[in-house]
């Protein structure tokens, strides 16, 4: 079996793949999941925000590919039957969070702690630009509402097309499209408040 | 002010190249007169440039191990149901129909019961169905330690079905034939099997 995997390239394309995986072919299964394994997680991780959930939900994305494997057919793009299975465990997963905070606020009297950022930074790096950090983007992405974080995060930091966009999510292209508009005049709003609160 | 609307709506499709020739222009043209919009399309396109660039996370290490391991006990433990990913929209759905089903069957419980405990089916979604003769008793004191095997049945609040609800979905109740006719504090009622959701 392990012989196999290497036979197997990844230049197959997905359709080829999963059709071999469908078929009972584990190493497509192997060379998929070689495929896909870090960009799932970079999305997720843009959605969530942290890693060990963030690798969890691909973990359990790749799980469900492989109990549903049949449920896949050909009218949908591969890629994004993927990306669709990994966005819903994401929102449920900030769910779940949510549910959690409740009960851990009330305990715990703390709220803000989580999306705390570390100001690491000296004064020539914190320069006109320096709200354009990772990690302040990161925050800003967290404190949008669902609908805008996922197009945001699917086009402009996986780099996916509108196309694609829209057949994750299931909405229509003039939807995309004005949604992504949307979403990023937020975040840049998002982004203006943290730094203002930065520099108050 | 309309027309600084129109532009912040076609930031995004100027960047991405969506516009048609002429549209380009007149997005152009009021860039060069605003300077608020011009600002606004830097900031936009800056951020945007940026995203692309941001470093891309990565599975750590262990992602390959904890993957198989996990898969080995899946496949040691065939999966009963083999639902793909349910939108929200069918879980709705499919808890309704649950629900009406459940209604629909409680249609047979015994009138009396719910007004002898004054339980309005409706209002605190208590759903009963009947099953079989059974006895099921509650001890006044223990509501919160609710079992199932006989307990004496002294008094059934509301509060009793709450604390049964949240200890699990399905508990077997007796209900009464007839209150006058047993010792007093036990009610011999037809069995129902409740399904208790809030
Ligand atoms: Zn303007």
């Amino acid at each position: 079996m392990v012989k196999k995997e290497y036979r197997k390239k990844d230049s197959d394309s997905d359709e080829e793949l999963i059709q071999n995986f469908q078929q009972g072919d584990l190493a497509a299964f192997d060379v998929i999941v070689r495929k896909y394994k870090d960009q799932l997680l970079n999305f997720a991780f843009r959605f969530l925000g942290n890693q060990e959930e963030a690798e969890d939900v691909v973990q359990e994305t790749f799980l469900r590919l492989y109990r549903n494997k049949h449920a896949y057919r050909k009218i949908a793009k591969f890629s994004t039957w993927l990306y669709t299975i990994a966005g819903n465990l994401a929102k449920t997963e900030l769910r779940k969070r949510k549910r959690r905070r409740l009960v851990s606020i009330s305990d715990l009297g703390y709220e803000e702690k989580e999306y705390e950022i570390e100001d690491t930074s000296t004064d020539t790096e914190r320069a006109v630009d320096s709200v354009l950090k990772e990690e302040f983007i990161q925050h800003a992405i967290s404190g949008l509402s669902n609908r805008f974080r996922e197009v945001i995060i699917l086009r402009d930091i996986q780099g996916l097309s509108y196309e694609e966009v829209g057949e994750i999510l299931k909405i229509p292209l003039g939807t995309v499209k004005s949604r992504v508009n949307r979403a990023r005049l937020k975040l840049q709003d998002k982004l203006k408040d943290i730094k203002q609160n930065k520099t108050d | 002010m309309a027309e600084c609307y129109n532009f912040s709506k076609k930031i995004s499709q100027y960047l991405d190249n969506e516009l048609s020739k002429a549209e380009k222009i007149q997005f152009e043209r009021h860039r060069e007169e605003c300077l608020s919009c011009r600002k606004k399309f830097s900031e936009i396109q800056t951020l945007v440039n940026y995203m692309h660039k941001m470093p891309a996370k990565k599975t750590s290490e262990s992602f390959n191990v904890v993957l198989r391991s996990r898969l080995r006990k899946e496949l040691k433990t065939p999966h009963k149901l083999s639902i793909p990913v349910i939108r929200p929209v069918w879980q709705l759905a499919t808890l309704c129909l649950i629900a009406c089903i459940s209604v629909y069957t409680g249609m047979f419980i015994d009138r009396k019961f719910i007004r002898t405990f004054n339980l309005k089916p409706d209002r605190t979604s208590v759903y009963l169905r009947p099953i079989r003769q059974a006895s099921l008793d509650i001890p006044k004191s223990d509501s919160k330690h609710f079992k199932m095997k006989n307990y004496v049945m002294d008094e059934l609040k509301l509060s009793d079905i709450a604390n049964m609800g949240r200890l699990s979905n399905y508990n077997t109740l007796q209900t009464t034939d007839s209150l006058n006719s047993n010792p007093p504090n036990t009610a011999t009622f037809q069995t129902a099997n409740a399904i208790v959701r809030f």
